[in-house]
């Protein structure tokens, strides 16, 4: 019998009708019954259950004694069952969102976005909540450790001890003028760049390197040449009409998602009259990818020529910009008419000259951003020129591309880095101070960094533990987690906040400043040798020199101090200086693109592309659980990385991925290989692989260790620039085929339609344009009333990019437990919301959408009529219930439910072992055990309290006090929770939306959660 | 031997008597599960019925959290400082008091009432609502040694809610 194709299918399995896809949808549990299959002999029975019996009345008659341990002084600010929160900063990565730290009893316990940071406006991405596990990591360091260099062990030691010896290497430096590096990442906080910078300058041969795995590099090279000044400008999407990417990944992981995701859907509101077009050209399907509304794919070595060509568009063919009869303009453009490009790089022809007609009409609205990493290394600065040269001929200087507030979120140098490299070789680096990076594992692993270690003569590490790069170290300085820290941020120079602690340093570890206090001390010499105090009194005193000054506060300092710390961030009131006059795009710059077009390549290698993803950037938290446990937004895989290739060059390879295993490949760059298991990926240009980086680390920790493979390992250092991207690549079967745990490979749509989707173009002829969902079957029953509160949630799909982070807040705020590859394997993963990923259209170049769904709270709930011991009901105020200590476990429920959202303890996830990470844990949620089911509550307790705290004010709840987890950490804002039966509501006025659907409404369950349509804006959907 | 005979057959005899001793001990294992009357020994005698009872402290003096929070707790030792500074400074539990609060190691009462992790009670709002803590405590300021009087199982509270119109949706305590 066959069936009718789906519309939207999650995976290529479904959309072909595999058999396997009709088998596993008989199942309700992936694998058959753990069961055996053995039934006991009715004597052995009766002994089990008469011996259980006895055991159970001979035991716990008596209930354990338990003590309660006073406090000696109450703290007084802090009220046991009562959270204190304080304002901070994250630390995830530079993009320093701003956050709310939630802390019980003395310890962090939630991360939450600060709605007033100008720049992430109460967003926090999944990495950011991701990063409060981070703190209880049991893998840390304990305290300052000795390393030996031979074997990678490291041994305990004193602060006292790695001071005393620190300060005899950096005298003899000092002494003999040798060199004095601190290798860092970006450092987003001025404060601490002037106490760098005035530690190093004891040193002669003192240098601060700045060196970012995730590079942002050939944007500030480019527009030193360009304008003569090295930055990043300050991108606002919120002001792009037509958003052009060339590899770039905005929503992903590129500078500042989270400001950047809300920008973007700022233009993404049919409702509003007007809709931007987002147009991503790239290699690989980005997160970006996924939420454009046209998308070519392109081989990476094509994304300047594509770039090239619309310049040519707009200054030769049809001259019309600025700098058209510009002659080295017009030398530098002339090899790349837009026909030969498109019929070099596969593009139908008139694409590009429609996208430059597209441009221009939009000048001045229009932003064309190109990813730094996105082209091979010999082509990454020249691409970023090209894009100069189109945002200025599009008059989009100002607009979207502000010079005048750059940003600061990604300061490190390639140039600098290989530098230092090619300086260790020649054993010119006497002292090495590495913080907040892990070269060894990150920087190509043709550069041999771990070898050129033993050319310097003292090494000491800031790690929080001994990680690739600190185990070749002398000494490894355990900085503080950031929730631990004093520190301040800069991300541009408009925005100053705060980095507070959260709690006392949970081990005996240092904060990396007061370590260079320390030790600029104890050498006696420059401006450090007369300073006391600390780390904190120097960032204050700092604050009160640079800040407190532009402040006009009419208060006085101490009581600014304390207001900037309660407020957590600070805005400059003049933003940033004006445009300097000699800042005119310097023609000159173009002599960086090759006069003449390359070949294009036929045949032959394969182009790697090494991409960032968004759930583990560049590894740093390689340890941390819950990111490990979050499946990639596009392909929906989880602790593991991959090789994605191309439906139609999977075929040609004789590859597949299917029932969760796939086959081995081996990835071959020449200077290195591996073996990878392969992921086809809709959407990939077919002669491009991709491999994410930030996987494969060897001392992460017990999480993170040996998942994956290293992908930096196959980048490449030519010319001056780290290269991740455009890399010649053999692959070729190994025969062998190994799991991957992909979380949308096991539930099937059945051909019902979950997805509705229309054109922006048709919604503006009829607002409910594409909403063919049927309304729920009349009924013999009266409804269910709700008197009171009734509390219900829409979920606008044009705003949801699949980030995840609502995934991470949920797995933050609710104790949702890990439970590792192999059970994800079994179909068993736990999230309590999860991201469904639906392709649509070709399936060799889909498009996407994302859908959050999670327990829609349905009025007919299926699961509660059901369950034999009522431990699923319904409350008066329209929340499905589970009470954990009433379910006995016979899953009766999750059977019943059409969405598949609820989840079911196989085994005891919950017992931790490690005391550290029990702290994690939300004292408001109850920690299920070995046969409970559970699923999304709406955030019950955040309910009670929101509920609580009005009843202390004597006033109804308002809307917006009570907002669950994911709904408050959406950078987007496309989860709106409120009470329904108020018709002034957000999320009332939301349902009330022509867009507005029920999933699988016509199986009559009247859920509570309504799902906005998804709009795109372009001619026709789907084809 | 006639049929029936109950009070002469051994084996009938003895079937009577386990039946006996299984209701006994039935009835006994699943009462032992009641914990009123619970009256541990604690590190020092610390008497209610001197503090709150003849020298009539209200209990939210110590137990100030109570009306704050969902947790009454016990309070800290500063709280009992502030008279036992001067207060029966020569009675060795007093002493012993003092002397942890110096050396800077809490006092380790022993917990009398508790209620089991999966249900939420929050004295808060019940304060709020105006009840005495007797309600459910007991007479607190007739023991010397604090002992719990209520069973506080899930009956107790569910007919106190009903009768008072409290809500008794299935989330008002298990979250």
């Amino acid at each position: 019998m066959t069936e009718p194709t789906p519309k939207h299918w999650r995976s290529l399995a479904e959309l072909h009708g595999d058999p396997e896809v009709r088998e596993l949808r008989e199942r309700e549990f992936l694998t058959p019954s753990e069961e055996t299959t053995e039934i006991p002999s009715r004597r052995d029975f009766l002994k089990l259950v008469g011996a259980g019996a006895a055991f159970a009345a001979a035991g716990c008659a008596r209930r354990p004694v338990e003590k309660i341990l006073p406090y000696l002084k109450a703290p007084e600010e802090a009220i046991p069952g009562k959270a204190v929160w304080y304002a901070s900063t994250c630390g995830e990565c530079p993009a320093a969102c701003g956050v709310l730290v939630k802390t019980r009893e003395g310890r962090p316990i939630k991360l939450e976005g600060m709605k007033e940071h100008p720049l992430s406006r109460g967003g926090l991405c999944a990495r950011g909540q991701a990063s409060l596990l981070n703190l209880y990591d049991p893998d840390r360091l304990r305290g300052p450790v000795a390393v030996d260099r031979n074997t990678g062990a490291a041994n305990a030691t004193t602060w006292g001890g790695l001071d005393a010896r620190t300060a005899n290497a950096l005298r003899e430096a000092r002494g003999g003028g040798g060199r004095v590096v601190l290798l860092t990442g970006t450092v987003t906080s001025p404060t601490t760049r002037a106490l760098i910078d005035e530690f190093l300058k004891i040193f002669p041969g003192g240098a601060h390197v700045s060196y970012d795995a995730v590079s942002s590099d050939a944007i500030a090279k480019a527009q030193e040449l360009c304008y003569g000044e090295r930055l990043i400008p300050h991108y606002r999407l919120d002001r792009a009409d037509l958003l052009v990417t060339l590899g770039a990944d905005p929503l992903g992981t590129f500078l500042s998602p989270v400001e950047f995701a809300r920008d973007f859907s700022s233009r993404r509101k049919p409702e509003s009259g007007s809709m931007s077009k987002v147009v991503a050209i790239e290699p690989i399907l980005t997160l970006t990818g996924t939420n454009a509304d046209v998308r070519h794919r392109v081989r990476p070595e094509h994304l300047l020529c594509i770039a090239l060509a619309l310049a040519h568009e707009l200054h030769v063919r049809i001259p019309r910009a600025p700098l058209s009869g510009n002659a080295a303009v017009g030398a530098a453009l002339g090899g790349y008419p837009a026909e030969t490009v498109e019929r070099d790089a596969g593009l139908k022809p008139g694409t590009l000259a429609a996208l430059a007609d597209e441009l221009w009409a939009n000048r001045g609205k229009s932003l064309v951003l190109a990813g730094p990493q996105a082209a091979p290394a010999s082509q990454a600065v020249a691409l970023q020129v090209a894009a100069n040269l189109l945002n200025m001929a599009l008059g989009n200087e100002g607009a979207t591309v502000e010079m005048a507030t750059p940003s600061l979120q990604a300061q490190g140098s390639e140039e600098a880095v290989l530098s230092l490299v090619e300086g260790m070789r020649a054993g010119e680096v006497q002292v090495l101070l590495i913080q907040g990076v892990n070269p060894a594992y990150t920087l190509p692993a043709a550069l041999g960094f771990a070898e050129l270690m033993k050319r310097v003569r003292f090494i000491v590490s800031f790690s929080d533990r001994v990680d690739e790069t600190a185990r070749h170290a002398d000494f490894v300085a355990p900085d503080h987690h950031y929730l631990e820290s004093w520190n301040d941020h800069e991300p541009n120079r408009a925005v100053r906040s705060l980095t507070q602690p959260a709690i006392a340093p949970l081990y005996d570890t240092r904060a990396f400043q007061d370590t260079l206090l320390a030790w600029g001390r104890s050498l006696g010499a420059g401006s450090l040798a007369a300073t006391t105090g600390s780390w904190h009194d120097y960032l204050k005193e700092r604050w009160r020199g640079d800040v407190y000054p532009k402040s006009d506060a009419a208060a006085s300092f101490d009581l600014f101090w304390e207001g900037a710390l309660r407020e957590g961030v600070w805005q400059a009131k003049d933003r940033g200086r004006a445009r300097p006059a000699s800042g005119a795009f310097r023609p000159e710059a173009l002599s960086e693109i090759p006069a003449t077009r390359a070949p294009a390549p036929s045949g032959g290698p394969l182009s790697l592309v090494l991409y960032v993803p968004v759930t583990q950037y560049d590894g740093r938290s390689g340890n941390n659980a819950w990111l490990q446990e979050l499946p990639d937004p596009v392909s929906k895989i989880c602790w593991d990385n991959y090789v994605s290739i191309a439906p139609s060059r999977a075929k040609e390879l004789g590859v597949s991925e299917y029932e969760m295993k796939a086959d081995v490949v081996t990835v071959d760059v020449g200077h290195a290989k591996f073996d990878l298991p392969v992921h086809v990926q809709p959407g990939l240009h077919p002669d491009v692989v991709a491999i994410a980086v930030g996987f494969g680390r060897t001392a992460a920790g017990r999480v993170g260790n040996q998942v994956g493979q290293n992908g930096y390992a196959l980048a490449q250092a030519t010319g001056g620039r780290i290269g991740l991207s455009g890399i010649p690549a053999r692959v070729t079967r190994t025969g062998r085929r190994a799991p991957l745990a992909c979380v949308q490979g096991h539930q099937y749509t059945e051909n019902r339609p979950i997805i509705y989707e229309t054109t922006f173009a048709s919604f503006l002829k009829d607002p409910s344009s594409g909403n063919d969902a049927p309304t729920s079957e009349p009924s013999m029953w009266s409804r269910h009333q709700y008197l009171g509160y009734r509390w219900g949630m829409a979920i606008d799909l044009n705003a949801c990019i699949g980030c995840a982070a609502c995934m991470v807040a949920c797995q933050a705020e609710n104790n949702v437990p890990v439970v590792g590859k192999s059970i994800v394997l079994r179909g068993r993963e736990m999230a309590w919301l999860r991201i469904d990923r639906y392709y649509s259209g070709n399936p060799e170049d889909p498009e996407t959408v994302h859908q959050p769904m999670l327990c829609q709270h349905c009025e007919n709930a299926p699961c509660e009529t059901v369950c034999p011991v009522l431990a699923t009901v319904h409350n008066s105020e329209g929340l499905n219930l589970q009470i954990y200590n009433r379910c006995v476990g016979t899953r009766y429920c999750s059977n019943n439910c059409p969405y598949k959202v609820r989840r079911f303890n196989w085994f005891d996830y919950s017992s931790v072992r490690e005391k550290s990470l029990r702290l994690v844990l939300n004292p408001d949620v109850t920690v299920r055990s070995k046969g409970v089911m559970e699923k999304c509550t709406f955030c019950i307790q955040r309910i009670r309290d929101g509920k609580e705290r009005a009843k202390a004010l004597g006033v109804p709840v308002q809307d917006g006090d009570i907002e669950t987890a994911c709904m408050q950490s959406c950078p987007t804002q496309a989860i709106t929770f409120g009470d329904i039966n108020n018709p002034k509501s957000r999320v009332s006025e939301l349902m009330k939306r022509p867009r507005g659907y029920h999933v699988l409404a016509e199986l009559n369950t009247l859920p509570v959660v309504t799902y906005e349509l998804k709009v795109r804006n372009r001619e026709e959907v789907g084809s | 031997m006639v049929s029936g005979d109950l009070s002469t057959s051994k084996p009938k005899q003895a079937i009577g008597i386990a039946l006996v001793l299984l209701v006994l001990g039935g009835w006994s294992f699943f009462d032992s599960f009641s914990n009123v009357g619970y009256a541990p020994k604690q590190p020092i005698p610390f008497s209610h019925k001197l503090h709150a009872g003849t020298n009539k402290i209200p209990c939210l003096y110590c137990h100030s959290n109570a009306e704050r929070s969902r947790h009454a707790t016990v309070p800290a030792m500063a709280v009992c400082m502030n008279c036992h500074t001067v207060v029966r400074t020569d009675r060795p539990a007093i002493q012993m008091v003092a002397q942890y609060y110096q050396s800077g190691k809490p006092l380790p009462w022993v917990r009398v009432h508790r209620e089991p992790d999966y249900v939420y009670f929050s004295h808060q709002w019940h304060i709020a609502r105006g009840f005495a803590c007797q309600t459910c405590h007991g007479q607190v300021q007739n023991m010397d040694v604090i002992q719990q009087s209520k069973d506080l199982k899930m009956g107790f509270c569910i007919s106190c809610h009903r009768a008072n119109k409290a809500p008794t949706d299935c989330n008002t305590c298990h979250i």
